[in-house]
């Protein structure tokens, strides 16, 4: 009876442990592989691009895709936001963007949405994406495109040269996401859905499951939602390093295309172009710089986001200790906004707003 | 009861912190509408009239409203993949759509392209959408009509007048480095602008609150738009000039008599002499500029101010309206810069405007100190021989004996040389005879800074030397 008794408490104590474990390692996975894809294999591939002998009507009639998808980016990635587990860049109709497109009225992401460049005359609002709208009607090629900046795993776009008329694509060779190596959208993001991160990435590897965003080589907090609705509290926490020869920045992949605007390497005083990956902690402490997000609150702001070296954390102040530096994406939308230039607030129209968040005394 | 009472006012502090927390919250979060602050209430920041760099054939960086930040600035020093014009090969500081200054042209006359800001501050040729004029201080302030129309005309007129003058832009520059600030890359304009503060006073002469100028030691504000920086500082002692053709009306812009007393004038002076506080080189004139002392009184000593300036007049002297009252302030009066000179350039020499004190210069003031020119100026403000007698002959105009020698009213007391003979001398000893004593060059005794008393000025190139004044030595400005 004795060690019967031990024996059921030993037996509860060990089931407890296992609960404890087995609960324990759920919302440890919830919380490291949030941005990986879950469900059927199903609901993203077919085996033959054919059910019971024909194409079902939820799959891309374009088919068969490549690793054996049932359908291209679009036919994921476009929707209305709702703050569910897909995120959508591009939507049918006019997405709610507000001023800034931070407001809890919103439902834009991070990086805004491609419908507005998709819109007649909305070339200058986005990235013209292929297959999703046109090329751009004065852009031939990537504004200040260098061709010498290369992406962790030692992949260039275009190989170094960008074909006249090409249009950018959502990954691969001439897009943002995955390798530049591939040519195949889907071989450059392989690996990215499956084992996606979330949270802190801040040791990213070459492979494009281990950069923020399937960006490779970059670095960054994933907001889990990816800023929809976002607050002080729940952002994304952007990579920035002063200095320009971080290849880990969320600037230093615009610079990929970019990279004459990629300025901070000739850094200087004054400048040439407007900078990124400047810290704006290296002004004077009596700076009119020192004064964003409000004199000596500095709160980080969603409209006019800036980067940091640690980015183990989402900052709602900041501290002008290298968490201030200036990205591309501290005005741009990476995807596009309703704004000229896709910029973040609307620059063209009015005077001055948005830079005044750091050229405080302009205000 | 005690307790909660407490309780009660613990929850309202929460509550108070909470709408606290939630105002403060909104603050941050709001979305921002247009700038409320310096920028926008700029010139070049102002909705209707501010920059808007879009004119057909010219330049246009693309659909930015008037004001805004891209008619001066490109970020990426291009505007849609390319760079509008004017094309110069790369990127400008401070992102500028051109260089701010080219520092190897060291005189007039200069080109579009020497300067940024001429590239909309000139007519013709204009960047700015619509007509920009820009008149000088005689024009704005001062009431005369006429003048450059454009900054950049301002800077080089006449391009034939052998005695214009203008604020060399490179030596403006040069110097300028000394301030913070301002770098090598900065246009010289930006020493005495603050480009993103300054207002448009020539829409409100009256004001100036709508000063243009910032302090080049002072340069994150605006010079004259409040208390404290105007010419009452002066303890009384400033009385602004007469308005163009009027006799009741006064400068700036023709305001009334009741604030002519230097309320509605910036303190040029304080301004002015955070640079010419010191002696500074001159390449156009290929010497150096005096220093200037101006805020020194002390009398005719060596070592005082300027008598224009805080120091006084020696006894007394015979002035024209508004300078002409029975009781002159203690001290006398001063003057402001502006009362004389122009900020950017001149038909005359030395910067002298084209109309002071109500009226226009009998000629242009030539730069050659020998001659009667620069009485053009002294005599819209001191009494000429015509005037002090109440004379009807017109050969007593821009004639000085009086005030030099004595005779018509004993008030003009100021005389250096009271009777002529009376120091043992003769005419011919200063004075060149023929065909009778001839003037001497005003400016040989007559500027910022100079001093008489028998060795200064000395020997004029003619031979003849100027002697010492009654009483021995003498401030002569």
């Amino acid at each position: 009876m004795k060690f019967e008794k031990r024996c059921r408490n030993s037996f509860r104590w060990w089931v407890a442990c296992f609960s404890g474990l087995v609960c324990l390692s759920a919302s440890f996975v919830a919380v490291t592989a949030q941005a990986a894809v879950t469900g059927r294999c199903s609901g993203c591939h077919t085996m033959h691009y054919s059910q019971d002998g024909r194409v079902l009507t939820e799959w891309g009639q374009s088919g068969p895709y490549e690793a054996l998808l049932t359908i291209d980016c679009l036919g994921c990635h476009m929707g209305t936001n709702v703050g569910g587990t897909t995120p959508f860049v591009f939507s049918s109709e006019a997405p709610n963007y507000g001023a800034t497109g931070t407001t809890s009225d919103t439902n834009t992401l991070a990086g805004g949405n491609f419908y507005w460049v998709a819109q007649p005359g909305g070339d200058t609002r986005g990235h013209n994406v292929a297959g999703l709208m046109a090329g751009d009607g004065a852009l031939s090629m990537p504004p200040g495109f260098s061709g010498d900046r290369a992406a962790a795993d030692g992949s260039i776009p275009g190989g170094g040269s960008w074909p006249s008329g090409q249009q950018v694509t959502c990954a691969g060779t001439y897009g943002c996401h995955g390798s530049h190596a591939q040519s195949s959208l889907a071989s450059a993001v392989r690996g990215g859905h499956h084992n996606g991160l979330d949270g802190a990435i801040t040791a990213p590897d070459a492979l494009p499951a281990g950069g923020f965003r399937m960006l490779v080589g970059i670095a960054g907090y994933e907001d889990a939602d990816w800023e929809y609705r976002p607050t002080t509290s729940t952002h994304n926490q952007y990579k920035g390093v002063a200095g320009g020869t971080d290849n880990s920045t969320i600037s230093s992949l615009c610079a990929r295309c970019h990279g004459q605007f990629h300025s901070a390497s000739s850094a200087g005083s004054p400048w040439l172009r407007h900078p990124v990956d400047y810290d704006m902690g290296d002004t004077a402490a009596t700076s009119d710089y020192r004064s964003y997000g409000g004199a000596g609150v500095n709160a980080y702001r969603l409209d006019a986001p800036v980067a940091s070296v640690d980015v183990g954390n989402v900052l709602t102040n900041v501290t002008f200790a290298g968490d201030t530096v200036v990205a591309c994406v501290s005005c741009h939308r990476a995807h596009g906004s309703p704004n000229h230039k896709m910029m973040r607030w609307d620059y063209a129209g009015t005077i001055g707003t948005g830079c005044a968040a750091c050229h405080t005394s302009k205000d | 009861m005690n307790r909660s009472g407490s309780d009660i006012a613990k929850k309202i502090r929460t509550l108070h912190m909470l709408l606290g927390g939630l105002l403060c919250l909104s603050i941050v979060l709001a979305p921002r509408s247009s700038l409320a602050g310096p920028y926008s209430l700029s010139a070049h920041g102002d909705s209707l009239a501010g920059v808007r760099r879009d004119v057909d054939g010219l330049a246009s960086p693309g659909p930015y409203v008037t004001g805004n930040c891209a008619h001066c600035h490109e970020q990426h020093a291009s505007m849609g993949g390319s760079e509008p014009q004017p094309v110069n090969s790369g990127p400008s500081p401070f992102a500028l759509f051109a260089p701010g200054f080219v520092t190897a042209v060291k005189e007039k006359p200069y080109q579009q392209a020497d300067l940024f800001c001429f590239y909309c501050h000139a007519s013709p040729g204009s960047y700015q959408s619509g007509l920009l004029e820009n008149f000088d201080y005689s024009h704005v302030f001062g009431g005369y009509a006429g003048g450059p129309t454009s900054i950049f005309e301002a800077f080089n007129q006449p391009l034939g007048g052998v005695n214009a003058s203008y604020h060399n832009l490179y030596d403006i520059w040069s110097y300028a480095q000394k301030f913070p600030g301002f770098g090598a890359s900065s246009p010289p304009c930006d020493a005495c602008h603050n480009v993103h503060r300054a207002r448009r006073n020539k829409a409100y002469p009256q004001d100036p609150a709508y000063t243009a100028i910032s302090r080049p030691t002072e340069h994150e504000s605006l010079w004259g738009d409040v208390d404290g920086e105007r010419m009452t500082n002066y303890s009384g002692a400033y009385q602004a000039p007469l308005h163009f053709g009027s006799r009741t009306t006064y400068e700036p812009g023709g305001t009334s008599e009741s604030v002519a007393d230097g309320s509605k004038v910036p303190d040029y002076n304080t301004f002015c002499l955070d640079c010419h506080k010191e002696k500074i080189y001159s390449t156009s004139l290929r010497r150096d500029v005096v220093a200037i002392e101006w805020k020194l009184s002390g009398g005719d000593q060596l070592g005082t101010g300027d008598k224009h300036g805080a120091n006084a007049y020696t006894v007394g002297i015979q002035m024209k309206k508004p300078y002409d009252e029975l009781v002159m302030p203690p001290g006398g009066y001063l003057l402001s810069c502006l009362d004389c000179h122009e900020a950017h350039g001149s038909p005359s020499a030395f910067l002298v405007r084209r109309s002071v004190n109500g009226e226009i210069l009998g000629g242009t003031l030539a730069q050659a100190r020998d001659g009667k020119s620069w009485a053009y100026l002294c005599g819209r403000c001191h009494q000429d021989d015509y005037h002090v007698g109440g004379s009807t002959d017109i050969n007593q105009v821009n004639r000085w004996r009086t005030v030099h020698h004595g005779g018509g009213s004993g008030a003009n007391v100021d005389v250096p040389y009271q009777v002529q003979g009376q120091q043992g001398m003769s005419c011919g000893e200063c004075h060149e005879l023929s065909p009778g004593p001839q003037p001497i060059g005003c400016g040989y005794c007559h500027n910022h800074g100079s001093y008489c008393n028998g060795t200064n000025p000395g020997t004029l190139p003619n031979g003849k030397v100027i002697p010492a004044p009654i009483d021995g030595f003498r401030r002569t400005f």
